[in-house]
């Protein structure tokens, strides 16, 4: 993998803007190279036997999560409390979706890999609520096109999601799905967005719905929108544990209505599974070492709280003494303790690499990169390519 | 090859026309009122101006305000009406599809590309002639529901020689807030469950949802900044 320079497209913002990436700079000025959040003029590129590795580690990562989840509803369903600290009601409503076989689309692992001799390992798997899709999917494909075109890019993700929905469909009985996301977060509301725009082209009736919008009506013992009409359907962004922790949230476990990503996507988008795969699969090439609790005295440690995003509150430990942190809204809660893992880095960049999961498969890359220790949602996206 | 064919486009801010066949900006506010000004002024094939034409009328057809005769269509929006049973069905089966008979819609007076709705999305919207009709009709979904149609203030979208109905069950976030026929309306009954959250909801939302509008999830992203990851 080589990190390459080169320019921007001149008129790149418009180029964004035509697929709904209009927040490529979060407020600020756009360089010339690219915003804040998608950054063009460099991008990365790998071989095909690169590829190919990142593709295999996906899908072995991807069965060694199922397999956790089997495991949990089946065999260990008490530490859905203890471990992942669910509710009752939630704990069985995850169980229930898993067993009925609750149909998923999407997910994002996130990979640390420089390259070399080593595997890919998992840093962590957003599987509930991935963003960076209309990064992946559109805005580096539409790059390629338009500055590399003879090159290839490991990136099927929009004909993957739209195979997804397509599946999806055919078990709706023509009913229409919600994309629920919240109206003000531009981000959040471009993705429902297009993930809305493939429901369309998949067949699927769609309304798009503000989170705070919707209700439960006990009468009638279904949600509804702001118009009165039931939520058969509903495609959120919003992270099942926030649900879980609503006032509201068992309602959801009623069963009235199927949600994407289903329940069981809780376990995987919380980090208390990754203790549970190291346990269940110990020297696995594509883990890293974790534990439950704060970092042991000795080693390279990154501390995680269970439930945090985006790269907050993490502590960076080496021996026992912190090298690196990030603030955030997410202290003080449980942690994990993981093995500090050897990230890309190159030109003083440290990159992470988003590898993802559609129609249950390796579905493409994303690159994002910062100049710190931690890779954070204020990190800036790469296109790839591969040759 | 490891990368999609080829990516289509229709809701989010370009049109599938916009991304497969030009370099140049689609057009911005313009209506197109026919097939061959969507050729001429776009420069696309006619196959894809076909396909705009198509998934508009398919649009139109499902969420046009309903009216119950031609005369009460034609008073209401100043101009021609016809018969819903009239327009022809193609598109994806959409709902209006076992509507009863004697409905009549506004004609279609053609179609609107480029970022024209408050949400930032673009698409093929019909667009109509004439002037927007207060918040009367119901919805396609809604009709012979109880209580339909309430009495509301109309929102004025589009406002002009043309505007488009603003809301539609095939993803079109309307003009205006509430984005649809009719504000949302917490009645009574339906929103009792929730209202102690809808409270909560309403105070700790990032954003101008109003606080008599109820609520339902999104207490616990008060103290983030967002639900994805």
């Amino acid at each position: 993998m080589i990190r390459c320079r080169g320019a921007a497209r001149p008129d790149w913002p418009a180029r964004l803007a035509e697929i709904g990436l209009d927040y490529h700079s979060g407020g600020a000025e756009p360089e010339p190279g690219g915003g804040l959040w998608w950054h063009e003029a460099d991008h990365w590129e790998l071989t095909a036997a690169e590829v190919d590795v990142l593709d295999d580690a996906t899908a072995a990562l991807h069965a060694l999560c199922l397999d956790a989840v089997d495991h949990l509803v089946r065999r260990a369903p008490h530490r859905l409390g203890t471990e992942f600290g669910l509710p009752e009601w939630m704990a069985d409503y995850v169980c229930r979706s898993w067993l009925r076989g609750d149909p998923a689309l999407m997910g994002r692992m996130d990979l640390a890999w420089d390259g070399g001799s080593g595997a890919p390992r998992l840093l962590e798997y957003n599987a509930d609520t991935p963003t960076l899709a209309i990064e992946t999917a559109l805005a580096q494909w539409f790059w390629l096109e338009a500055v590399h075109p003879g090159a290839d890019q490991f990136n099927a993700l929009h004909e993957a999601l739209l195979e997804g929905f397509r599946a999806l469909a055919s078990r709706m009985g023509g009913r229409g799905l919600h994309f629920a996301a919240f109206r003000d977060a531009p981000e959040e509301w471009a993705h429902s967005t297009y993930f809305r725009d493939l429901a369309e082209q998949a067949g699927i009736p769609t309304r798009p719905i503000g989170i705070p919008e919707i209700r439960w009506n006990d009468e009638a013992g279904e949600f509804r929108d702001g118009e009165e009409d039931r939520i058969a359907f509903l495609h959120k962004l919003y992270p099942w544990e926030w649900a879980a922790a609503d006032e509201f949230g068992p309602f959801l476990a009623r069963d009235t209505l199927g949600v994407i990503e289903p329940p069981w996507k809780a376990v995987l988008s919380h980090k208390a599974i990754l203790p549970l795969l190291w346990e269940r699969n110990p020297g696995h090439p594509n883990l890293l070492e974790v534990h439950h609790g704060p970092a042991p005295a000795n080693g390279e440690w990154v501390e995680k709280p269970v439930l945090g995003r985006e790269g907050a509150n993490i502590r960076v430990l080496r021996d026992g003494a912190v090298t690196a942190s990030t603030g955030g809204t997410y202290g003080g809660g449980p942690v994990v303790s993981q093995r500090r893992a050897a990230l890309l880095m190159q030109d003083g960049w440290t990159g992470v690499i988003g590898s993802w999961v559609a129609a249950g498969r390796p579905a493409g890359l994303i690159f994002r990169e910062a100049r710190e220790a931690v890779v954070r949602e204020n990190g800036r996206v790469l296109p790839h390519l591969f040759r | 090859m490891r990368r999609s064919r080829t990516v289509t486009l229709t809701l989010l801010a370009g049109t599938g026309l916009a991304v497969a066949a030009c370099d140049s900006e689609p057009a911005g506010e313009g209506v197109l009122e026919s097939r061959s000004a969507c050729v001429q002024e776009l420069g696309a094939a006619v196959s894809e101006c076909d396909a705009v034409f198509r998934s508009a009328r398919a649009t139109h057809a499902a969420t046009a305000p309903r009216f119950p005769s031609a005369e009460a269509c034609r008073e209401a929006v100043g101009g021609e009406c016809a018969d819903l049973a009239e327009e022809p069905r193609d598109g994806r089966g959409l709902p209006w599809a076992g509507t009863p008979a004697a409905v009549f819609i506004p004609v279609m007076a053609g179609v609107m590309i480029g970022r024209a709705l408050s949400d930032g999305s673009r698409g093929a919207t019909p667009v109509y002639a004439g002037r927007r009709p207060p918040d009367t009709a119901c919805p396609p979904e809604m009709q012979g529901r109880e209580g339909c149609p309430p009495a509301s203030t109309a929102s004025g979208s589009g406002g002009g020689h043309y505007w488009y109905s603003g809301s539609s069950y095939a993803g079109y976030s309307g003009s205006g807030g509430s984005g649809g026929y009719r504000p949302a309306s917490a009645s009574p009954a339906a929103g009792g469950a929730m209202a102690r959250n809808a409270q909560a909801v309403s105070s700790a939302s990032r954003s101008g949802v109003s606080a008599s509008r109820s609520g339902g999830l999104g207490l616990s992203a008060a103290a983030h900044s967002g639900g994805g990851s």
